[in-house]
């Protein structure tokens, strides 16, 4: 064999392991959103089943706040419905809302304020706020990762052969789902 | 769109990078005494050696770090994201169990949080770390810092304990008003025969635990150091010591724990 042909089949063969180490770390950084994505989609839906519960706490000591509690209701059931984490994610924005507009209500009694189940459940509910901040923040970092290792070389490469487009991070703003907190 | 120019192509990237996460600086990890990182001088001595001593009993038994980190302030950032950040580039708690727990305390902000892993998500619930910082904010309002922050770090440590099915030691009940104790002399009897037991026991297994060393070193104990031999020797039986990760970790560190938000805030 010639020198130049083992030069060549050398080459070609480093050429070959760089692109499946590119594309293997463009598919793992896609797979790191996936799995970000369903973390948001998780937290947003644990806080959505606690729900239910805080309704028939509250309902005990509100009679006349139907208005309140039915925007809640309401809310939750979007969430649940949602078809995309964008929806599910709009559909939280306006839960956080109603919730805050449950909360500034509830501090006109002091009764239920004092209510050790309600106590516990807030404290569950602006828990799960948190860990929703959390997840998008993991999931905006694992989409900015992404994007640049597809809008870099060698990863540009691959992702023009496969057709990679750049994610959206998620848009809405800190305070649009930030509840607001109950003082005890 | 699919035939981007290069230079649309670097700003896209520049763009990409320079939006990052809020940029704000956290203390570094301490490298002894990781348990209690008093940065703004808020616990006593006294209560200093009762919180290292259980944080180091759990971080041996079961790999789990419930760690005090005070600071004067957080200088910008709100709580949640200044102890999430803290939690994770520390790395409390075991990176495959993440069974860490961080009670931050931002003195001038007169700010505090329960920060809790994943792994101790269902021993220490929100609800209960809220529960604890309730507790905490009545003894801060009379001043009470050091106490506050012991029976807080007690409080967190007995659902640690319990999570694992095991015995809290002594240190922990401190909290409880102290039983009073009427000691027969028969019962100094049972002490003393139990101490000279322990003792005993504790020399012999010593005394094989250092042939052990000898034999598996190929008789290098005398030269290296304690811990050389030991890592050698751990090393060399490969991850025995199933019961806890101290002797995985080595360097007694933090584990590379994460969180993902879970636990309370609260303000005094």
């Amino acid at each position: 064999m010639k020198k130049s042909t083992i030069v060549g089949v050398a080459l070609l063969a480093l050429l070959l392991l760089g692109a499946i180490g590119t594309y293997n770390s463009v598919i793992s950084a896609k797979i790191a959103i996936d799995a970000q994505r369903g973390q948001v989609e998780n937290q947003i839906q644990r806080r959505a089943d606690l729900i239910p519960n805080l309704i028939s706490t509250v309902k005990g000591y509100m009679q006349h706040e139907e208005k309140v509690l039915n925007e809640v209701t309401a809310a939750r059931a979007r969430v649940a419905k949602a078809g995309s984490t964008e929806e599910m994610a709009e559909a939280n924005g306006q839960l956080s809302g109603a919730l805050g507009r449950l909360i500034a209500v509830a501090e006109n009694y002091p009764t239920l304020k004092a209510d050790a189940h309600f106590t516990e459940l807030m404290r569950e509910i602006s828990g799960s706020e948190n860990r929703i901040a959390v997840a998008r923040r993991d999931y905006n970092e694992a989409v900015k990762t992404y994007n640049t290792v597809i809008s870099t070389f060698p990863g540009i490469i691959i992702a023009r052969m496969t057709g990679s487009q750049v994610v959206a991070q998620f848009a809405a703003g800190e305070s649009a789902h930030e509840v607001p907190k109950v003082t005890f | 769109m699919k035939k981007w120019p290069l230079v649309w192509n670097i700003l896209v990237v520049v763009l990409l990078l320079t939006h990052s996460a809020p940029a704000f600086d956290i203390p570094s990890p301490p490298t002894a005494d990781i348990y209690l990182a008093d940065y703004a001088a808020m616990v006593n001595t006294e209560d200093r050696k009762k919180i290292l001593d259980i944080g180091n009993d759990m971080d041996k038994r079961f790999g789990a770090q419930l760690v005090v980190v005070t600071v004067s302030s957080l200088d910008g950032p709100d709580i949640e994201t200044y102890s999430n950040k803290l939690f994770r580039s520390w790395g409390i708690g075991d990176a495959k169990k993440n069974n860490g727990v961080l009670l931050l305390i931002a003195k001038e902000d007169r700010q505090f949080r329960i920060e809790v892993g994943y792994g101790l998500e269902g021993a220490v619930t929100d609800g209960y770390a809220g529960e604890v910082l309730d507790t905490m904010k009545k003894s801060f309002k009379n001043g009470e810092y050091s106490g506050g922050i012991l029976s807080a770090f007690q409080n967190l440590a007995g659902r640690i304990y319990g999570e694992y099915g095991a015995q809290a030691p002594e240190s922990l009940k401190a909290a409880d008003p102290p039983p009073d104790s009427k000691w027969t002399p028969e019962d100094y009897g049972f002490l003393a025969v139990f101490v000279i037991i322990t003792m005993m026991l504790v020399v012999g297994v010593i005394y094989l635990f250092n042939v052990l060393c000898y034999v598996v070193t190929f008789g290098h104990f005398g030269t290296l150091s304690f811990r050389e031999s030991c890592s050698l020797l751990f090393g060399w039986l490969g991850g025995s010591d199933d019961g806890g990760s101290g002797g995985s970790r080595g360097s007694g560190g933090f584990g590379g724990g994460s969180s993902g938000g879970g636990g309370a805030s609260g303000r005094w």
